[in-house]
């Protein structure tokens, strides 16, 4: 269906040509060709791992400062032409190739910024509406560095935000028609193709070794920190126990009627095998240091974080530390587990609405009022237990008492399964699209003061219903229930942005902006049971098994700073350097550089600093931090 | 949030909103008898504006001749762009005075697009709106400071824009014949191509006509400039010439070369080229604009002078 749809809006484009040659024979044609070649090689700053590269907990490689993340050779043609005097067809294409990017990020990619074909559309005029047919980017919105309103288009977040927008927004099949109501006054409306963002790692795949892979990415499809990859080791592991269960380690019990010993109780425990080794000791031995031979597993995946006395369920870092509460019985149900990665996207029949006002007020207030009705392009993950044959399983619960410690304990079963045979759960990861309504406004004017002379201020507001936000039930979580205790919930969001620009000294441009982030339906509801209790909205970013789950914010605030200033004695040169700070101690820094040498050469650099607090937004990226050198000849 | 090109996007502008004069109109009559000196710069404001007609542009001619910006450092093989632009004088809201668009076509800026409204009041800042291509949105962006370089040209933004009479005095020290041809940059005949084939040569054509030479006295203290002189033809108001002086040295010059449009308003007129030069560094700079790339009192649509119209510029 969504070629389909593909199909039909190239079919209108290509019918506007034809019908637009056929009435002016195509003698009258003016084309031009633009474009340019351009090379960027980017290095690491400093030695070190990005999120995801590891491919286990045991692994130690890293990358050396000044190794090599990015050879991107791109060659960009613009073309355009006249078809007849009131339609004008536009095109851009894209050849790049990148040989030092993983599998999947070398070259084409479609709906990616390496798209070969990246645009392709016409401009024409219906009576008094303006039309553009065709693949394009539309934006929304008046603010700097930061998408909010600007959402008609997907993202690549290849390079987080290092990218121009330009280059970064995922140009999709639209039909964008303008009104001009009066002088003043504007109407648009969009019919625009659904298609996702590009984020790395947020695929079956992982991209293990991608340099922008967000932690909360990692918490998913990650080798070592993904519940795609803990889960079958869980499953391996939990076999293992379910063997000892059956071969008498437990006086006999077997495995799903010991819902009176706990992880915690295990881990803790100074002999609970009977064999002289503590549980801490036997479990950091059977997940990572016995061989199958010896009744081990050699994970590579986070369940316990390694050593003989690192257990402490009060601060996890490790799965089993997350799921301190679960009975033993509850690892019945994971015997053999699996688990599977699909998609399972929306039909394109009903594609993305928009609306768009615009008008002024008075002699230079700019403003918008915006509403789309779209598939957040942003994907969310919901999970599902699933049986042998396809058939979706429903866990559940049934109580019990702790032999250690006297508490009620709660266990989940999988009905019909745990190490019988020839049944095999598994946890589906099913990528999926939320269609949503997003409204919002946006204003800009400028005024003039006294002390910083003529200011611009700019303004963007949007309210979001109906997204999706991962909640975190860290009860059920602890007690095993992973499907109840990583949920993706919906919760309506308000973001908006304050900016202004000034002009200080000679030829530098200044400007600030306020970021804010509500969750308008935010979670955080205490547990009376340690730190594996509670339930709370995560931050969707960041949320890890080395950052405790990290808790969101419920107002998130933002700050920037951006400077530019031209050099050179043709001011051939200008010099950029932006500072981004989140509230919880994040930063971004970059400082760019352009140059021309002549009409058609010319050269860039940039620094790019992660740096701060490494469970936030941008600090995650510190081992990303990077150097990149540019050099482009136009044509 | 990449605007690497901005300076130059804005100061490339090839503005006609080169101010002298208080809130001048454009049924500013032709002075009878021996004007003032600020009766001379309201004359000159005129002109500049091109108030003489309704809309006048520099488009792409059929040739496919365009205007191009060249600058160049003493020695140094000169830097390119080329412009098409458009101005609107024709507002009767009460609120806008005139509206100029301009479009860039080569290099590093090409597809960058600027919409420059100025308002009747005079008290009221520019407003610029500029298409940049590396977000592909309009951006709004402060009125540049008075002293700002004109994007690496040797004029600044007072020059070109924001120079408004009741910042200077002004003195009339008298009429003489202007005779010199006027500067042009030189290029080498290696040199002479592209961009750079045919750029003006020095114009003579001007030699011998009679000006007014009006002294301009800056009001702004600790100022680049002490005050400067002006060459202003007696029956146009074509400033032909004007000299910067600072320390009573001379520091800088810019030459412009008019042509009439043939109109019955001997103050319609239009420019051949700009010429600056800063005769401290020897920096130059050029704007030529070819003749057949010149409209005026065209049938275009105000339509044409809105962000719907920076929102289709093309790469």
């Amino acid at each position: 269906m969504k070629k389909a749809l593909t199909l039909g809006l190239a079919a209108s484009a290509v019918l506007v040509l034809a019908q637009a040659q056929a009435g002016e024979g195509g003698n009258n044609a003016k084309w031009e060709y633009s474009g340019y070649l351009k090379n960027e090689t980017g290095l690491f700053q400093r030695r070190g791992t990005v999120i995801g590269e590891r491919p286990s907990t045991t692994d130690t490689r890293e990358h050396g400062a000044g190794e090599a993340m990015k050879f991107e050779n791109s060659l960009v043609l613009f073309f355009n032409g006249d078809l007849v005097s009131n339609a004008r067809l536009h095109g851009q294409v894209n050849i790049v190739s990148d040989i030092e990017a993983i599998d999947g990020y070398r070259g084409h990619q479609s709906y990616s910024q390496q798209d070969l074909l990246r645009e392709l559309y016409v401009d024409t005029k219906a009576g008094k509406v303006d039309l553009r047919l065709g693949k394009q980017q539309l934006v929304w919105g008046t603010a700097d560095g930061i998408k909010l309103l600007d959402i008609i288009n997907p993202t690549d977040w290849r390079e987080f935000t290092q990218n121009t927008m330009d280059e970064s927004r995922i140009p999709v099949w639209m039909a964008k028609a303008d009104v001009g109501v009066t002088p003043k006054d504007n109407l648009q409306f969009v019919v625009a193709q659904r298609q996702e963002s590009r984020i790395p790692g947020l695929n079956q795949y992982g991209d293990k070794g991608h340099a922008f892979i967000m932690k909360g990415v990692d918490s998913i499809t990650g080798p070592v920190n993904g519940f795609r990859n803990i889960v079958p080791e869980m499953g391996a592991i939990s076999r293992t126990f379910f063997n000892f269960a059956a071969g008498g380690a437990f006086g006999g019990v077997p495995l799903n009627a010991i819902n009176y010993m706990t992880v915690n109780d295990f881990a803790t425990s100074a002999n609970p095998m009977g064999n002289g080794v503590t549980g801490a000791n036997m479990l950091n031995g059977l997940a990572y240091t016995y061989p199958a031979a010896s009744g081990g597993i050699s994970a590579n995946t986070n369940l316990v974080d390694g050593g003989t006395t690192n257990w402490d369920a009060n601060n996890p870092n490790s799965t089993f530390e997350y799921m301190s509460n679960a009975t033993f019985a509850t690892f019945d149900a994971f015997v053999n587990a699996k688990t599977a990665y699909v998609r399972d996207y929306p039909e394109e029949t009903v594609p993305n609405l928009g609306l768009r006002y615009k008008s002024t007020l008075g002699r230079d207030f700019n403003y918008s009022l915006n509403y789309l009705w779209h598939y957040d392009p942003n994907p969310y993950i919901d999970m599902q237990w699933q049986g042998t044959s396809g058939e979706n399983l429903t866990p559940t619960t049934s109580a019990g008492v702790d032999a250690f410690t006297g508490r009620p304990t709660t266990t989940v079963s999988l009905p019909g399964y745990g190490g019988a045979a020839g049944k095999v759960p598994t946890l589906l990861f099913t990528e999926k699209l939320n269609r949503i309504h997003s409204m919002g406004a946006a204003f800009d004017t400028s005024f003039d003061t006294a002390s910083l002379g003529p200011v611009v201020a700019r303004a963007e507001f949007l309210y979001q219903k109906e997204t999706k936000t991962p909640v975190i039930d860290r009860t059920k979580l602890g007690y095993g229930d992973l499907v109840g205790g990583m949920r993706m919930e919906e919760a309506d969001q308000f973001k908006y942005v304050l900016g202004a620009d000034f002009s200080f000294l000679t030829n530098l441009m200044v400007n600030v902006q306020f970021i804010q982030f509500i969750n308008l339906d935010y979670v955080d509801e205490a547990g009376s049971n340690g730190a594996n209790s509670g339930r709370y909205t995560a931050d969707q970013a960041t949320l890890h098994l080395s950052n405790n789950l990290r808790k969101g914010a419920h107002y998130r605030e933002f700050g920037s700073l951006f400077l530019s200033k031209p050099f050179g004695a043709e001011q051939q040169g200008r010099v950029n350097n932006i500072t981004i700070a989140e509230e919880s101690g994040g930063y971004w820094n970059r400082f760019d550089v352009e140059y021309g040498f002549t009409d058609a050469l010319v050269g860039s650099f940039e620094v790019n600093n992660y740096f701060g607090n490494t469970n936030t937004m941008f600090g995650q990226f510190k081992e990303s931090s990077n150097v990149q050198v540019g050099m482009k000849v136009l044509f | 949030m990449n605007r690497k090109s901005l300076s130059l996007a804005v100061g490339l502008m090839l503005a006609s909103l080169s101010a002298w004069a208080d809130n001048v109109p454009r049924s500013l009559p032709y002075p009878g008898g021996a004007p003032s000196a600020d009766e001379i710069a309201r004359q000159v404001y005129f002109v500049n504006h091109f108030y003489a007609v309704k809309n006048f542009s520099i488009e792409r001619g059929q040739s496919g001749s365009i205007t191009v910006i060249a600058s160049r450092s003493a020695g140094e093989e000169p830097l390119t762009n080329t412009v098409e632009r458009y101005l609107n004088n024709e507002y009767s809201d009460g609120e806008t005075k005139a509206k100029d668009l301009a479009i860039f076509r080569s290099g590093k800026l090409n597809g960058t697009g600027m919409l420059i409204v100025d308002f009747v009041d005079d008290a009221k800042s520019q407003a610029y709106s500029i298409w940049l291509p590396a977000l592909r949105k309009i951006r709004r962006f402060a009125q540049p400071a008075f002293d700002d370089a004109w994007g690496g040209t040797d004029f600044t933004f007072e020059d070109v824009t924001l120079r408004k009479p009741h910042h200077e005095s002004h003195e009339l020290q008298g009429k003489e014949s202007f005779n010199e041809c006027l500067m042009a940059m030189e290029i080498p005949a290696a040199q002479a191509s592209g961009n750079l084939a045919n750029l003006h040569k020095p114009a003579c054509n001007h030699k011998g006509r009679e000006v007014y030479k009006l002294k301009s006295t800056t009001k702004f203290q600790n100022w680049w400039y002490d005050y400067r002189i002006s060459y202003v033809d007696t029956q146009s108001f074509a400033d032909y010439r004007t000299e910067f002086f600072k320390d009573n040295k001379k520091i800088k010059i810019i030459d412009r070369d008019w042509a009439p449009l043939g109109l019955s308003d001997p103050r319609a007129l239009k420019w051949r080229y700009w010429y600056g030069k800063n005769l401290v560094s020897n920096h130059e700079t050029m704007a030529s604009i070819p003749d057949d790339v010149v409209q005026y009192d065209t049938a275009k649509d105000e339509s044409l002078w809105s962000e719907q119209t920076l929102s289709k510029i093309n790469r």
